[in-house]
């Protein structure tokens, strides 16, 4: 019996030995492995693009705290870097010494927008609409056009819609083809109970940007539904669709189209795919469709010279009579 | 001396205590009993050293594995599921960098920049400047550097110049050796563009010679320079950038100007497109394109501001997408117009984000 005890005895202690080094061996490993695999992983990132910006400007302003535009450089930076109360320290320094700074005030504007802070971004944007809207060049001022469209913008994002249309008509009034400001001002309009006039403005946002912009697809398939025009709306839809990436659903949906009162719109859109699934030969195919129907089509024609191909010879308009007097 | 301690193992408590006053008959019992708690220890003590031994072997596979391969641990095979890789840092200091190259292990990485001084900046790994290659005043005065690619069989750096239409050859240790030259008849000058190579050293080059660009195609040299083989019939590439073999010696090409990448056999054969769109996967301008060792594909599509990821398949000619990443913007992880992507074995992915003026550094 003593042997036998003896022997567990004995066994015991070597495998508790062999347990205690194999855990020790383990422990080491995992501590040299972690070591290891730290040094090789670590990365030290740096400061961003942002943060060298800042730091490059802010020495900048440290050396020539006067200058406005080093300020305005700095102000611009801590925007990138969404530190917008950094922002605004900036841009009221620059106010202090330039008070219709219209580059700070437009800065300050976004800035308290960022923050959430309409009324004080419109305190700001009103600055430079006062101060400039009876200036001389009023009707072509850029930075009036967008004091303006953020007024709209913001007017609209607070529900004021009214204010919201008058603001972005401002805007149009300056930049006729600003398709942000006509995209916003079918949404106000849309809104405010107007979808005739809602589906003007949207159009007019598509003729510049046909493609790749799906908001106002969308609204205007809201337009056409509230004015009980469903095949404008489903051609909007199919629209929509397009441009949320599904293409052959797309497609699909404007095939259903293809006979009825929106059979150009729905032609054209099949084009617009076609050409952005680089088919340009049947895109080709649905533009010369709507010119069997109606053979001055702008659109149409235009996309058909930007895929090289000389549109069919529109029919002359008739020559003036010359038989008829000046007089 | 070494002292044991007295103290019997607590184990030995479960053992029953034999008398002298037993009779032979309990001795055995008590025998019986004794070797049958000690079968059962010698088991429990089994499993135990079994566990242990499982878990170190376990343990040494990682590990071996990791100083094989030194990639993250979530690239060990089966625990591998991003599809996309994330951002890790930039490294900056580089004027407009076009096309970038990396040693397989990463120490060494070569960016072109197409303004500035012009020339090729080396960095380590951490991203720390490590020298530049700069070819000598006897090529001309004006150079833009464009796509780099290493030679696997000698290390030597090849660089395309758009500016002399030539490429340069520089060591390991980036000491100019000379100006690469083809042989074979080319059919006239020539203006070499995306650089890759195929395991053994031969080197494929897209040629964006001449204006239209009917005669845009890729050439394949032998590692003696020889030419070997074109791909591409007159008018099939526009503007192709840039190039990878992959392991089934098909290569891809993207055709910027087509707004495509385009796959060739080993023959030169045309065998599947991957065109310009905008559903997954298709492309807007395609430039940089690379390779790595799990058969992912990546390419720079320019202005759309990301690199697409794709699967190469030895079933499927056509590519697999599997994702995007990045997105047009300055702040990390984001681009402006990215143009040059390369790999190298660790799972890491450098992108040269060209208006930014910095490379990304991604990683698995």
């Amino acid at each position: 019996m003593k042997l036998t005890r003896r022997t567990i005895s004995s066994s015991d202690r070597t495998h508790s030995r062999v347990m205690r080094l194999g855990v020790l061996v383990l422990a080491i490993g995992f501590v040299t492995f972690g070591v290891i695999y730290w040094q090789d992983q670590k990365v030290d990132a740096g400061p961003s693009l942002a943060g060298r910006q800042i730091e490059g400007a802010e020495a900048a302003v440290k050396k020539a705290p006067g200058n406005i535009g080093i300020r305005l450089q700095l102000a611009s930076a801590y925007v990138a870097d969404k530190r917008m109360d950094d922002a605004l320290k900036q841009y009221d320094e620059v106010l202090k010494a330039d008070k219709v700074n219209r580059v700070a005030l437009l800065g300050r504007g976004s800035a308290l927008t960022a923050n959430g802070d309409y009324t004080g971004a419109a305190t700001a944007y009103r600055k430079i609409t006062g101060a400039s809207k009876k200036g001389e060049f009023a009707g072509a001022d850029p930075q009036l056009q967008e004091a303006y469209y953020y007024l709209g913008s913001n007017a609209l994002k607070q529900g004021k819609t009214k204010e919201a249309i008058s603001e972005l008509e401002g805007a149009l009034r300056i930049t006729r083809t600003d398709s942000d400001a006509l995209y916003l001002l079918g949404v106000a309009r849309l809104k405010e109970g107007s979808p005739e006039l809602a589906v003007k403005s949207l159009k007019e946002a598509l003729r510049f940007v046909p493609t790749g912009w799906c908001e106002p697809y969308t609204q205007l398939t809201e337009a056409h539904k509230q004015l009980g025009q469903a095949p404008q709306s489903m051609y909007a839809a199919g629209m929509a669709t397009f441009c949320q990436k599904n293409p052959s659903e797309a497609k699909r949906q404007l095939q259903t189209l293809l006979a009825g009162p929106v059979a150009a719109d729905a032609l054209m859109g099949l084009g617009q795919i076609a050409e952005a699934e680089n088919s340009n030969a049947e895109a080709i195919t649905w533009y010369k469709k709507i010119l069997i129907t109606n053979r001055t089509h702008a659109s149409a024609i235009s996309a058909l010279s930007r895929l090289g191909v000389t549109p069919p010879a529109a029919p002359k308009a008739k020559a003036p009579s010359t038989k008829q007097g000046r007089g | 001396m070494t002292t044991f301690d007295p103290t019997p193992p607590a184990a030995n408590s479960a053992i029953p205590e034999a008398t002298s006053s037993s009779s032979q008959g309990a001795d055995v019992t008590t025998a019986a009993a004794a070797a049958a708690v000690s079968t059962k220890m010698t088991k429990k003590r089994k499993a135990k050293v079994a566990a242990l031994v499982i878990v170190m072997i376990i343990f040494a596979l990682i590990f071996g594995w990791y100083l094989f391969n030194r990639k993250p641990l979530t690239e060990l095979p089966g625990l591998s599921t991003a599809k996309v890789p994330k951002y890790q840092f930039s490294i900056y200091g580089v004027n407009n960098p076009l096309g970038v190259a990396a040693t397989a292990t990463g120490d060494r990485i070569y960016v072109t920049q197409s303004n500035g001084d012009r020339t090729v900046k080396i960095f380590d790994r951490a991203g720390k400047p490590a020298g530049t290659l700069k070819p000598p005043k006897s090529t001309g005065e004006a150079h833009i550097p464009v796509y780099v690619a290493i030679n696997p069989t000698t290390q030597d750096v090849y660089v395309s110049d758009r500016s002399t239409a030539a490429i340069y050859v520089y060591d390991a240790t980036g000491k100019f050796l000379r100006t690469f030259a083809p042989k074979g008849n080319l059919g006239g000058k020539w203006a070499p563009l995306g650089l890759a190579f195929g395991p053994d050293g031969t080197l494929y080059a897209t040629d964006i010679r001449g204006l239209p660009a009917k005669s845009h195609r890729v050439l394949v040299f032998g590692p003696d320079g020889a030419l070997v083989r074109s791909m591409g019939t007159p008018g099939q590439l526009s503007f192709p950038n840039g190039i990878v073999v992959d392991a089934q010696g098909n290569v891809e090409v993207s055709d910027s100007n087509n707004g495509r990448l385009v796959v060739f056999d080993p023959a030169g054969k045309m065998i599947a497109t991957i065109s310009r769109g905008v559903g997954d996967g298709d492309l807007g301008l395609p430039r940089g394109a690379a390779l790595d060792g799990a058969g992912r594909l990546f390419v720079a599509d320019t202005t759309d501001h990301m690199v697409r990821v794709y699967t190469i398949e030895k079933s499927k000619a056509t590519p697999t997408y599997v994702g995007s990443f990045g997105t047009e913007g300055q702040l990390d992880g984001t681009f402006e117009y990215p143009n040059g992507v390369a790999t190298d074995s660790r799972s890491r992915v450098y992108v040269t984000d060209r208006e930014n003026n910095r490379l990304q550094v991604w990683g698995y």
